[in-house]
């Protein structure tokens, strides 16, 4: 395949490879590292297997790609083995274990349905995203912030948790009153607790990042959380929370210190 | 006439999957063996020269080129983003490369992908097809875990002597496979889970242990011959190039998997794009309303039926029936849909109600509206006052001002006629000779509406609405 020019030729050594990812990622084009990855195949992870950045690097190529997040997990997960105090490697554990576990959910609630031929009443109990939450907490330790707690939100929500998760984006919030995902993600959080009250009060004297499903500026106007229960536009269905990212739009300025992040 | 398999592939990953399970089962005995006794039969594969190299080697493919010609044309290549779309943009123009070559040497396109998997037997029905005079045939294929039914399929592998590389699996097993291992990209489109899918490209409905039945607004197509008129996809083969090259009466969909299956393999963590609400005719008419076409809307109308054990027919038809209703309520919400929109200038207050109904899951179970009903509105403070209530109690309102038909006419004058309600209750309707109607004592002037609702509404303002009407939909 041809790929972008800039790629052609090869850089030799490890720092040319993480400068060349680098600036990938803060030209908001990671995509392209699946790029490499593709056209050096398997010699990717294997290439310089004892360096965290790269290996999570690696984890990068695989996710963006969407090709295959169980081996990004595992190399998220060589990479927080190798440096156990990475803490942007916890953070793509989290992100990447909580991707699966959600699709396994998903898989699990079907063959249940199958199997007795109606929807399950099955509920994922707390524990089913517990590994996910462990390695989130962990990043917590380690680097506390806006993003990583709008992450640790977003695990909580994934698992129906949405009263932790509406505590932990508002303690995100704390952090940074303008972390863009966690503004969103608590105004989903109340909606999903039922308190349209506590929400009209936080639209009206916030003024989101992101374009928010019609039901929320409806609930603003007007109680009607019970006739909004069900998603009527193509539109709403972002009504889940989401991760901030930051375990890899981190990764520029850990590579090279003197550029910043850039705006997720 | 001829066939052309024809598919495109690079990288290491599909070109080991269409050499570990596409090829072989092609190779099996109700496939490319039986098909080219019947008529000529070609492959044709377009790759990169590195891929090339290795399908060449392998014996999978060297035992295709012993019982029909293949070729290998180089992939044109583009310079597209690495990332999944950029690959679909790359797949998108070989198409157009293997359209171009079966328009040249008028042969019928097989489609064909490297991650599919044919049934013993599929690709025979096609040729029995293309011999009848098949112009475009489409099915929907089943997405499975590779990491699960690439193992399990080697339990297939082997010819009568247990060796080589011809993997005969017949529709029924192959099916079962599929049903267990079945991708969560096709779970998500099934009715009845929790979570379900951003857009329904089809939509199954589980009829036994072993079947379930697919309505399908994206088919695939996996016949294709030449169009009347060369037309090029604009999208992509399965998204628009279909209704572009082919009118109406061309288009032949397969209704049994006992006939036809074919099941693709993909990596059991790709494609994430569920949400965690189940299916509703709500959503699904918000999203058919935006995405599908009127012809992909008929479609949908033909079930297909996935079957791999003895479930009963009268559990088939009950489905059939089933389904059907949704796709009814999907069309009536297209419509109403329209009402509303002419209501919205006029008449706030209806349209609201309306708007309310139109998203309301219940209101579509519980409402069971007939073809043809009409609603007799209250005064405008009662609507007000409607709009207020719950979901539940809302549609108790309604339904106690909802009749079944087009009930009164000018015979009935002058009355009372006593309707029963969708609430079960009795509503008092006195005709006037002019087509209008008293209910509880305020003069109301009947307006049929899309969706075949008729609406009896205060006369003043519905003059208003008519006057919309007339200028704006039925243009």
């Amino acid at each position: 395949m041809s790929f972008d020019p800039a790629f052609a030729a090869e850089p030799a050594g490890l720092d040319a490879q993480l400068t060349l990812a680098a600036r990938l990622i803060r030209d908001n084009q990671a995509a392209k590292l699946g790029g490499i990855l593709r056209r050096q195949s398997v010699r990717f992870p294997a290439r310089f297997p004892n360096d965290p950045r790269w290996r999570l690097l690696s984890a990068l190529a695989w996710y963006v790609t969407g090709m295959d997040r169980a081996f990004a997990l595992s190399e998220a997960q060589a990479a927080r083995t190798i440096a156990p105090g990475f803490w942007p490697a916890h953070l793509a554990e989290a992100h990447l274990l909580c991707e699966i576990r959600e699709m396994e959910l998903i898989h699990g609630d079907f063959s249940e349905t199958w199997r007795h031929g109606r929807r399950s009443r099955r509920r994922p109990d707390e524990d089913w995203f517990h590994e996910a939450l462990d390695a989130a907490q962990m990043a917590l330790a380690l680097a506390p912030g806006a993003e990583v707690w709008n992450d640790v939100g977003a695990v909580h929500a994934a698992g129906g948790r949405f009263d932790l998760a509406a505590e932990a984006f508002e303690t995100a919030l704390g952090f940074d009153p303008g972390q863009r995902h966690a503004m969103a993600n608590y105004a989903v959080a109340l909606l999903a607790t039922g308190q349209a009250e506590r929400l009209r009060d936080y639209l009206d004297r916030n003024r989101l990042p992101v374009r928010l499903p019609e039901c929320l500026a409806e609930v603003a106007a007007e109680d009607r959380v019970g006739a909004l229960a069900q998603p009527p536009e193509p539109g709403e269905w972002r009504r889940t929370a989401v991760f901030s990212q930051h375990w890899w739009r981190v990764l520029p300025s850990m590579i090279d210190p003197a550029e910043e992040v850039p705006c997720a | 006439m001829r066939l052309s398999i024809a598919k495109c592939v690079w990288g290491a990953r599909y070109v080991r999957t269409m050499l570990d399970v596409n090829l072989p089962s092609l190779l099996a005995p109700g496939n490319v063996p039986a098909a080219a006794a019947r008529l000529p039969l070609e492959h044709l594969l377009v790759t990169t020269p590195a891929d090339r190299a290795v399908i060449e080697a392998h014996p999978a493919y060297q035992a295709l080129t012993r019982l029909i010609p293949c070729r290998i044309e180089p992939l044109q290549e583009m310079a597209a983003t690495p990332d999944y779309m950029g690959q679909i943009n790359q797949m998108n123009l070989a198409h157009r490369q293997i359209l171009a070559d079966c328009r040249a040497r008028g042969a019928t396109w097989v489609f064909d992908q490297p991650d599919h998997v044919w049934g013993d037997g599929s690709l025979d029905h096609l040729a029995t097809l293309a011999l009848r005079g098949a112009r475009c045939v489409l099915f929907a294929g089943i997405r499975t875990n590779r990491e699960q039914m690439v193992p399990i399929l080697e339990n297939w592998r082997g010819d009568a002597t247990g060796t080589g590389p011809v993997m005969a699996i017949g529709n029924e097993p192959l099916l079962r496979l599929a049903i267990e291992h079945m991708h969560v990209h096709d779970q998500i489109r099934f009715w009845g889970p929790r979570f379900s899918t951003i857009g329904a490209h089809n939509v199954s409905w589980r009829v036994g242990s072993h079947s379930f039945l697919r309505r399908v607004f994206f088919a695939q197509p996996f016949l294709l011959a030449p169009p009347k008129e060369a037309v090029e996809p604009q999208r992509s083969v399965d998204l628009d190039y279909v209704e572009r090259a082919y009118a109406p009466e061309e288009l032949s969909t397969i209704a049994n998997s006992r006939d036809f299956l074919v099941v693709e393999v993909s990596g059991r963590y790709q494609f994430r794009e569920h949400t965690p609400y189940p299916l509703t005719v709500p959503y699904l008419a918000a999203w058919t309303r935006r995405w599908i076409t009127d012809r992909q809307m008929d479609v949908f109308s033909t079930p297909i039926r996935f079957q791999a054990d003895d479930t009963p027919e009268h559990r088939w038809q009950r489905m059939e029936r089933f389904s059907g209703r949704i796709e009814a309520a999907l069309r009536r919400s297209h419509a109403l849909y329209e009402a509303q929109t002419v209501l919205a200038a006029e008449r706030p207050l209806l349209a609201a109600l309306l708007g309310r109904l139109l998203r309301d899951d219940h209101a579509h179970r519980r409402l069971a509206l007939p073809e043809q009903a009409s609603f007799f509105a209250p005064p405008e403070p009662v609507l007000a006052e409607w709009l207020e209530l719950s979901g539940a109690d809302l549609r108790t309102a309604v339904a106690g001002r909802l009749v079944a038909g087009r009930v009164v006419t000018r015979r009935d004058w002058p009355g009372p006629v006593r309707l029963p309600t969708l609430a079960g209750g009795v509503l008092d309707v006195y005709p006037h000779a002019g087509g209008g109607v008293t209910v509880g004592g305020v003069h109301l002037t009947p307006l049929d509406l899309p969706g075949g609702l008729r609406l009896y509404s205060p006369a003043a303002i519905l003059a208003d609405v008519e006057q919309t009407l007339s200028g704006e939909c039925l243009e």
